[in-house]
């Protein structure tokens, strides 16, 4: 029996010793940290997409300290192919952290490309999306003025505008989610260039129906979107606060705390209303008329103006996801599905959405005012 | 009570002869060109006659002053003085116990007692005409001074360690726990060095069981020469390939009294100053008397950071060589880049890298505990340090890899018993060869290994791996947290 | 304490941890999935109502295992239904424990291929896998019963991990509690009845059991419930992430569960998950492993179970090599679930009936 015992041993060693199938070394990896999907810009429909990755080179004596390859290719799968040739390391696509979509791209559909990325275990679950004006291998190419990869700093600096209630905050896997269930649509944030080179500015949304883009909104338009959706966090609003006898304009502005947002539906008559209840939470950060904002009775009225506004903001976002659009991106179908199951249709909820009776309400409470009076 | 002689067994029947003269030819005989064993005749004058009386000793086992004055001079001047003499007519081994000063006097007759007796620092009295003979206790040797165990100090606790004498330990046992039912069983180990060995414990707590199977193992020992208590433990443990220790060794009275209440068995061996504890559990070896003098709170959150600390020392670098070398993902993306700039400079892949510091830090490790004194603890510190610069200077190591070593060392110093340090080391390279074949499902395997060998070991018939299992409510007071005292006053119930 | 673990005997408390430990194994994985396609949102409800009806079921074995305290799986079923019958059974358990264990290999062989270790050929990985089965199994039932004790603590960081993702979850996808349908709800149990499966292994471990007393029966129910209760959390904190349409399109959603958030430390969750659940997959094997080998012990009138584990270990390593690819194996591992709904819940009401009847006590009584 000894012996069995020490030819098995030795068998083992030798298998163990034999090969390291799956070892990856850190340095011998490339590894991407934006994927850029565009249109490719010759027509032919062999290969329709461009795609581009833009990842760090390691090397201390590099020219560069990051790169971008770009490759034409048919989807995203056949591009990982066709970069590997022109890469010197394994790509890796395990530690992405951000995907771009040109405009062009984002009308014709993405579902295509998320695919190869939901297959794929090691893919980060976490990576951001955003549509870009223009292509995306411009942007990709972009040095920020802060930072050396734009990849980082599109990834703090969604980020940081989610935070401010004034673009949404989407990864692969929201993205996925949103796509799939039935009655919202998903949004996406949308990057534009400001006036200055090299600045770049997040502060749109970027509507989807299914997974093609149908429309941009930005500004306020875009932060009521996200308020529609409850997702309130700070932020600044500047709400105009009429003063008598005065020329020049006052404003109120406030700062967001968070806030929650009650959707309730009931059948009236066989129709279908939608109550859309959002209450903030906020605290008083400006009143330019200087002065005193330190009464009740005030304050009431201050919130009231500011719920005013932003209630306008709210119709406006509404009106157009309903009447221009036909386009819940709210996600009113998901109530609807719940409460009344039998009135909602799967296929045709987008119909539905568009003649449907909401009313909003709006309800803003400072709590707090400041250390001045 | 007579020490189980297994030794000397030709000598074993042969007894005294009445005549003086037989005998000291015989024992001159035995103790042929041993010039240290002293052959001293005083001759006593009786009223009617003379009577001879032989003393055999070691020089240098005895205490030559209380030789001198405490057996020598009674017995010479009993020849001289007349006082005595009227009480007592004639020497017999009866009486001359009432001449000679000496605290233990026994009376031997067999020429393996005698022989054993004198090796042991005793003094052989034999009196003409009869064929006992008295031994007389009057060892003293030279013996180190009672010193703080170089290798368990604690903050706070008391400073004395065992030493090489038996009888001094014994005594330290005793001055801890004054109970008539702690018991000291001397048994005499080893065909040529017939080394003393106490086995102790306390009656009325220790499994009946255990004790019998323990002294039935250690009276059946057959071996030359017992030097340490390693080559009892090497005797009786169960399993000898295993990496961890089955049974504890300490040189601090106090722990192999807390443990002696605790219902366990020490082992004493005359010459060394470590003594066995047995059986012990794998805890145990994470635990030290400090947990027990410092507070509750501080008692368990040291316990948990020495737990820490042996994960830390056994996984740490087969972790680093899993995430470099397979699972790059889990590398948050801020170090990804700095971490791939130094990785690229060094030509070996992550495993030679790691296997070769480790090597480095042993050698290290080794030549620091032969080296005298303050030598090796410079060599230690200058050594680490000044390796590590250079190493990543000369790109044969990427700084983290040095940290990474760095860490590993620091973490297996933690622990209080330290022979499990050579557990850590044992398990520690197997764990970086599997990291770098199979990644993460590496180190699983290994892990799953080590705690399929930990269940399967049992120390004295006592599962190792208690309290963690089986799980055994009694003795989870103690494990990983310590509860207040109040709650551990009972020693644990371990008959459940 | 000193004798009573002598190999072949296990306390109580380990009898609950096998039965936890047991329970908890590849069918967590795609539990949610494989629920929520019948049962829509309300899959928490099905998986609810499938563990207590799996925990009255131990209540029946326990009940007719009792009175038999001193007979093995053999000599109590040879009593209760007759010899020939009870070699049968006895062997089809073996044939059934054999594939169970070849099919938990190969579970936890595509985890791994899939998350951890891509190129790695499977033959080196299954061969070491069982050789970690057979090094396991050669020491007897107690140091198995060990190792799952030891692992019973990793579960609880287990559950920690359902706090992971939480921050992600909308309830609403939960809603409307019930809107599925009692129908639905009850035909959802079903697919989850191979997720709780390997309690029937207390049949044949309990008369190892060295303190029996009547507190076993309140206890091993109470195994059951918590088990039950830690999957129905899983599911629910499943569906409240993914919703029910999504969920569908996931293979592995307690997996993608970690992949919805950041981490601070470790970018991923995943390993975490994947090295935990290793472990705990590792001791389910070792337990069904095992009782096959006793069981053939017993049949064969051998010394020790371990001979059993070296014949059968190249079995069930060619066994684990056979299925093509995942919906392959998914397909061959049904047909081990309706092996399970046999000796799950055939044979112990079988066993409850005929007790009844026959009463008495069993061909090996000494004394109660």
């Amino acid at each position: 029996m000894r012996k069995v015992y020490k030819i098995l041993l030795v068998s083992l060693c030798m298998l163990v010793v034999s090969g390291c199938w799956d070892q990856k070394d850190l340095e011998k990896l490339l590894i991407v940290y934006g994927v850029g999907i565009d249109t490719s810009l010759n027509e032919s429909t062999d290969s329709p997409y461009l795609i581009t990755i833009g990842f760090p080179t390691i090397i201390e004596d590099a020219p560069d300290k990051k790169m971008e390859y770009s490759t034409p290719a048919k989807s995203l799968a056949d591009a990982y192919d066709r970069l590997q040739r022109k890469a010197y390391r394994e790509i890796s696509y395990d530690n992405t952290r951000l995907i771009v979509f040109g405009e062009e791209a984002a009308t014709l559909g993405i579902i295509r490309h998320v695919d190869a990325m939901l297959r794929a275990p090691l893919f980060p679950g976490t990576a951001r999306f955003a549509v870009v004006e223009g292509r995306a291998i411009d942007l990709l190419s972009v040095v920020p003025p802060v930072s050396l990869f734009v990849s980082t700093f599109l990834f703090e600096s969604i980020q940081q505008s989610n935070m401010s209630t004034s673009a949404p905050f989407t990864t692969l896997r929201r993205f996925h989610n949103e796509f799939n269930t039935k009655g919202i649509e998903p949004i996406v944030p949308y990057i534009t260039y400001a006036a200055e080179p090299g600045i770049i500015y997040v502060g749109c949304t970027a509507l989807f129906q299914g997974d093609k883009l149908i429309e941009v909104i930005h500004g306020n338009h875009s932060r009521a979107l996200l308020i529609l959706r409850g997702e309130i966090k700070n932020g600044y609003y500047t709400a105009k606060y009429q003063v008598e006898n005065e020329e020049l304009d006052n404003f109120i502005s406030v700062r967001f705390q968070g806030g929650k947002s009650k959707i309730r539906t009931e059948v009236i008559d066989g129709e279908l209303n939608i109550n859309h209840k959002i209450s903030i939470n906020a605290i008083l950060s400006e009143f330019t008329d200087y002065e005193s904002a330190f009464d009740s009775e005030k304050l009431k009225v201050f919130e009231r103006a500011v719920a005013e506004a932003i209630k306008r903001d709210l119709q406006s976002t509404l009106n157009i996801l309903q009447k221009t659009l036909k386009n819940d991106n709210v996600g009113y179908g998901r109530y609807v599905r719940i409460k009344h199951p039998e009135i909602f249709d799967p296929e045709n909820w987008n119909e539905q959405f568009s003649h449907m009776n909401i009313h909003l309400e709006v309800e803003v409470t400072i709590s707090e005012v400041g250390i001045t009076h | 009570m007579p020490p189980l002689s297994s030794s000397n067994s030709n000598y074993k029947d042969i007894g005294l002869s009445k005549k003086l003269q037989e005998n000291e030819q015989q024992l001159k005989a035995i103790f042929d060109r041993s010039t240290d064993i002293i052959f001293r005749h005083i001759t006593i004058h009786e009223k009617r006659n003379k009577k001879e009386i032989l003393l055999v000793f070691t020089d240098g086992l005895v205490n030559t002053s209380e030789l001198n004055d405490s057996i020598i001079k009674p017995l010479n001047h009993f020849s001289v003085s007349k006082e005595d003499s009227k009480h007592i007519q004639e020497i017999t081994i009866d009486n001359v116990t009432n001449i000679v000063n000496s605290n233990e006097i026994a009376s031997v007759s067999t020429l393996d007692e005698i022989i054993q007796a004198v090796l042991s620092g005793d003094t052989i009295m034999i009196i003409e005409g009869y064929n006992t003979a008295l031994k007389l206790n009057s060892k003293g040797w030279a013996s180190r001074a009672i010193e703080e165990p170089t290798v368990e100090s604690v903050v706070r606790g008391s400073r004395g360690g065992f030493t090489e004498n038996i009888r001094n330990n014994t005594a330290m046992i005793r001055r801890k726990i004054k109970d008539p039912s702690l018991k000291i069983q001397e048994l005499t180990i080893g065909t040529k060095t017939n080394t003393f060995v106490a086995v102790v414990y306390m009656e009325d707590i220790v499994d009946k069981e255990l004790l019998k199977n323990i002294i039935n193992k250690l009276t059946g020992i057959k071996i030359d020469g017992i030097f340490e208590s390693g080559y009892i433990e090497q005797i009786l443990e169960q399993n000898h390939f295993s990496p961890f220790p089955q049974m504890q060794i300490t040189e601090r009275p106090d722990k192999a009294c807390g443990n002696l209440i605790e219902g366990r068995v020490v082992i004493i061996i005359d010459g060394a100053p470590q003594v066995l504890i047995i059986p012990t559990t794998f805890n145990q070896l994470f635990q030290s008397p400090e947990d027990y003098n410092e507070r509750v709170l501080f008692g368990s959150l040291i316990r948990i950071l020495r737990y820490a600390g042996f994960l830390i020392a056994t996984s740490l670098p087969s972790i680093y060589v899993a995430f470099i070398s397979f699972h790059v993902q889990m590398l948050p993306t801020n170090l990804i880049v700095d971490l791939s700039k130094t990785r690229a400079q060094v030509p070996f892949p992550p495993v030679v890298e790691a296997i070769l510091m480790e090597i480095t830090i042993e050698l290290l490790r080794e030549a620091s505990a032969r080296l005298p004194g303050t030598i090796g603890q410079t060599i230690g510190i200058v050594g680490a340090i000044v390796i590590g610069e250079a190493a990543v200077r000369a790109n044969i190591a990427s700084p983290t890899m040095v940290i990474v070593v760095a860490i590993t060392a620091l973490g297996s110093y933690v622990l209080p018993h330290y022979s499990t340090s050579y557990a850590l080391r044992t398990i520690r390279f197997p764990m970086i060869v599997m990291a770098a074949t199979f990644g993460a499902f590496g180190i699983i395997i290994t892990w799953t290994w080590l705690i399929i060998h930990l269940c399967s070991l049992s120390s004295f018939g006592y599962p190792f791996l208690a309290p963690f299992a089986p799980i055994n409510m009694g003795l989870f007071r103690d494990a990983i947290f310590r509860l207040p005292l109040e709650k551990l006053k009972k020693a644990p119930n371990r008959k459940s | 304490m000193y004798r009573k673990y002598a190999n072949g005997e296990i306390t109580a408390l380990q009898s609950y941890i096998i039965i936890i430990s047991i329970m908890i194994g590849t069918g967590i994985l795609g539990l949610s999935r494989v629920v929520s396609d019948i049962a829509q949102q309300d899959a928490w409800i099905s998986v609810l109502l499938n563990g207590i009806f799996i925990s009255i079921i131990m209540a029946v074995i326990i009940h007719t295992v009792r009175k038999y305290p001193e007979d093995n799986f053999l000599q109590y079923i040879s009593y209760l239904l007759s010899k020939p019958i009870a070699y049968l059974v006895t062997i089809a358990y073996i044939i059934y424990a054999t594939l169970a264990t070849a099919t938990i290999i190969r579970f936890l062989l595509e985890m791994i291929r899939t998350w951890l270790l891509e190129t790695t050929p499977m033959a080196i990985l299954s061969l070491i896998l069982v050789l970690t089965a057979v090094y396991m199994v050669k020491n007897g039932l107690t140091i198995v019963a060990r190792f799952n004790e030891v692992l019973f603590f990793y579960l609880i960081v287990f559950i920690l991990l359902i706090l992971v993702a939480l921050p992600e979850t909308q309830l609403i996808n939960l809603r409307p509690v019930g809107g599925s349908g009692i129908k639905s709800i009850i035909k959802g149990a079903i697919p989850s009845f191979y997720a709780f499966g390997g309690y029937e292994v207390i049949l044949v471990y309990y008369t190892y059991i060295s303190d029996k007393n009547t507190k076993i029966l309140k206890y091993s129910v109470l195994s059951v419930l918590s088990v039950t209760l830690f999957y129905t959390i899983t599911v629910a904190s499943q569906i409240a992430l993914f919703g029910p349409d999504e969920l569908s399109r996931v293979l592995y959603p307690s997996m993608n569960y970690l992949r919805a958030v950041d981490f601070p430390v470790f970018e991923r969750m995943e390993l975490f998950f994947t090295v935990f659940w290793s472990f705990t997959v590792i001791g389910t094997m070792g337990l069904q492993f095992f009782s096959g080998c006793l069981l053939s012990q017993i049949v064969f009138k051998t010394k020790k179970a371990a001979t059993f584990a070296y014949i059968y270990a190249p079995i069930i390593f060619m066994l684990t090599l056979y299925p093509k690819n995942t919906p392959h194996l998914v397909e061959l591992s049904s047909y081990i679930g309706y092996m399970n709904i046999f000796f799950g819940l055939i044979l112990p009401l079988l066993l409850f009936i005929m007790s009844l009847i026959r009463g008495g006590k069993g061909s090996n009584e000494k004394s109660v």
